[in-house]
């Protein structure tokens, strides 16, 4: 397993996320994307403030405790 | 679409070159080391992905910054909007530049919502890619847009504000009585720079007509009839003349001075009066000679008064050849940027022929649109890949905006119709954040061909490359861009976001 498998295993996953694909990696778990559509959000002074929206992995793991 | 172990192997054969049994001896050798850890109570880290921890049994996964950032590359440069506070729609203006004096003092975040809204050019870089998210996150999401009370307040409030915006406008509409006054003080300044000049002319002119003695003298003096005939005959002559001087003063003078200098009698001016005397009384031939040098005298004087007629002659010209040019530009027979109606029709002229292109390819594109859509994201990612690595930069956005043909009836903000320059100061819904300016244009004209109206923006970035962002409408406000949204159907309805114009 060398540092070059790693980086390569990172890009494939994080491109499968982009694309919103969910991976799977056997004995460990799933990543998939989710997205957080643009929303507003009321700040604690009063003020009404429209929040990008934004995408992050998720992971579920295989093994649950 | 889900990847399960067996197609992340191929993928992994595919980008390592690496045989398929190393590669999965490779990832049980991972999940071997992660599961070590974490039963140790330690933390693993893969350099530039994430971190793996554990809470018990369960493991739980951070994502690295850096991959967080490239996830989200469709967004770079957004920033949280400030919305307008809906509960006090009626507040001044000083009102709500202290509510954001208020916020820098007290907000942390004020100060990069300050930020928004002085640099255009931040807020700008929003964007939305439409892609598949599953169901239950826009059902749950959508609802905040439309149901919070503020919205509904704002509604009720938005007639109001509305009334009040087509108050201000109103006065702006109507021209003031200043311009009529800058008019009529033109005109006047214009007959009294001429009059002024002339004034003296006619001063003497007047004289010159009244020259009672002169003719009191001559009736004096003549002895016969046809003298006194010859010398009244002379007088009208005279006098017609002077009518026609002070009817045709502007165009008379310049070339009566031009002719006066050409006369070398004006030397004799001194001696007019006593020649006259004898001319008269001696023979009537010689005797017009002295009347017209008398004529001419107080002309030439005038005239050497005035100054330079030949600058009034050249100011004619300039703005004869002024106004003509503009004239052959407005109407197009000269093609002048900013005056000729050819340089303005061009971007609709490119818009017709785009508008043609698009029927003709609209059936091809709306059967591929949803494949066109998956290629455009296969292919944003694919050029993110070498460019990941690159120092990030803050975007200069650049507006591709193309005003076409506008219907007159169009309102000045809308979904649908045609994009208008000046509704560029709004809000827009981004439907699309594509790597390449192609596929953004046939979106536009398959969105265009929808109806609706459709802009496309740029978006530079150092690490993504240039982004192409297609976005439907303009709006005054981001609330009325909020709540067109909502009409927006699928693919869009799913995954938008709404930016300032840039």
């Amino acid at each position: 397993m060398t540092k070059e498998f790693l980086e390569t295993l990172g890009i494939v996953i994080r491109d499968q996320v982009i694309m919103k694909n969910s991976v799977e990696i056997k004995g460990l778990g799933t990543f998939k994307a989710v997205h957080q559509n643009q929303k507003q959000e009321k700040q604690v002074d009063g003020t009404n403030v429209m929040v990008p929206p934004n995408d992050s992995i998720e992971f579920v793991s295989e093994k649950k405790g | 679409m889900h990847l399960d172990h067996s197609k992340l192997v191929e993928l992994l054969v595919e980008a390592t070159g690496i045989e398929k049994a190393k590669v999965v001896k490779h990832l049980k050798e991972l999940v071997k080391e992660i599961s070590q850890a974490i039963e140790e109570g330690e933390a693993y880290e893969l350099e530039g992905f994430g971190i793996f921890s554990g809470i018990g049994n369960n493991i739980i996964f951070i994502e690295d910054a850096e991959l967080a950032t490239e996830i989200n590359y469709k967004y770079v440069g957004m920033e949280p909007i400030e919305l307008e506070d809906s509960s006090s729609p009626e507040k001044s203006s000083a009102e709500t530049v202290q509510d954001d004096e208020d916020l820098d003092e007290d907000d942390p975040f004020g100060g990069l919502l300050d930020e928004e809204v002085s640099e255009e050019e931040e807020i700008e870089e929003e964007e939305a890619e439409p892609v598949n998210t599953s169901e239950e996150e826009t059902a749950e999401e959508e609802p905040s847009h439309q149901d919070t009370p503020e919205e509904e307040e704002t509604a009720e409030t938005e007639d109001s504000l509305l009334s009040e915006t087509e108050e201000e406008l109103i006065p702006e509409e109507h021209p003031g009585p200043e311009k009529w006054g800058i008019d009529t003080y033109k005109d006047d300044s214009a007959g009294n720079t001429f009059s002024g000049m002339l004034g003296k002319y006619e001063d003497e002119n007047s004289e010159s007509v009244d020259e009672d003695p002169f003719a009191e003298e001559t009736e004096q003096e003549s002895t016969s009839e046809d003298e006194l005939r010859i010398q009244f005959d002379a007088e009208a002559a005279r006098r017609d003349q002077q009518e026609t001087e002070e009817d045709d003063e502007d165009f008379d003078d310049p070339f009566k001075g031009l002719t006066d200098d050409d006369d070398p009698e004006e030397e004799d001016l001194d001696e007019d009066p006593v020649p006259v005397i004898t001319n008269i009384s001696s023979d009537a031939e010689t005797n017009k000679k002295p009347k017209e040098k008398k004529r001419e005298k107080p002309l030439t004087s005038a005239k050497k008064r005035q100054g330079s007629p030949a600058m009034l002659w050249v100011f004619l010209i300039i703005v004869l050849l002024g106004g003509g040019v503009f004239g052959l530009g407005y109407f197009g027979i000269v093609d002048i940027p900013g005056v000729s109606p050819e340089t303005v029709s061009t971007p609709i002229a490119s818009n017709t022929s785009a508008t043609s292109t698009e029927s003709e390819s609209a059936e091809n594109q709306a059967s591929n649109a949803a494949t066109t859509q998956q290629q455009e994201q296969a292919e944003a990612v694919s050029e993110t890949l070498p460019q990941r690595e690159e120092e990030q930069s803050a975007g200069t956005p650049v507006s591709e905006t193309v005003e076409a043909e506008a219907n007159p009836d169009q309102p000045l903000y809308g979904l649908n119709g045609v994009p208008l320059s000046e509704a560029n100061n709004g809000y827009t819904i981004v439907v699309y954040s594509l790597s390449k300016e192609s596929n953004a244009n046939n979106q536009k004209r398959i969105l265009s061909n929808a109806g609706f109206r459709v802009l496309v923006t740029s978006q530079s970035s150092s690490q993504y490359g240039r982004l192409w962002r297609v976005s439907l409408g303009q709006f005054e406000s981001l609330r009325e861009a909020a709540l067109a949204a909502e009409t927006l159907k699928k693919p869009h309805s799913e995954n938008y976001f709404i930016t300032k114009i840039q």
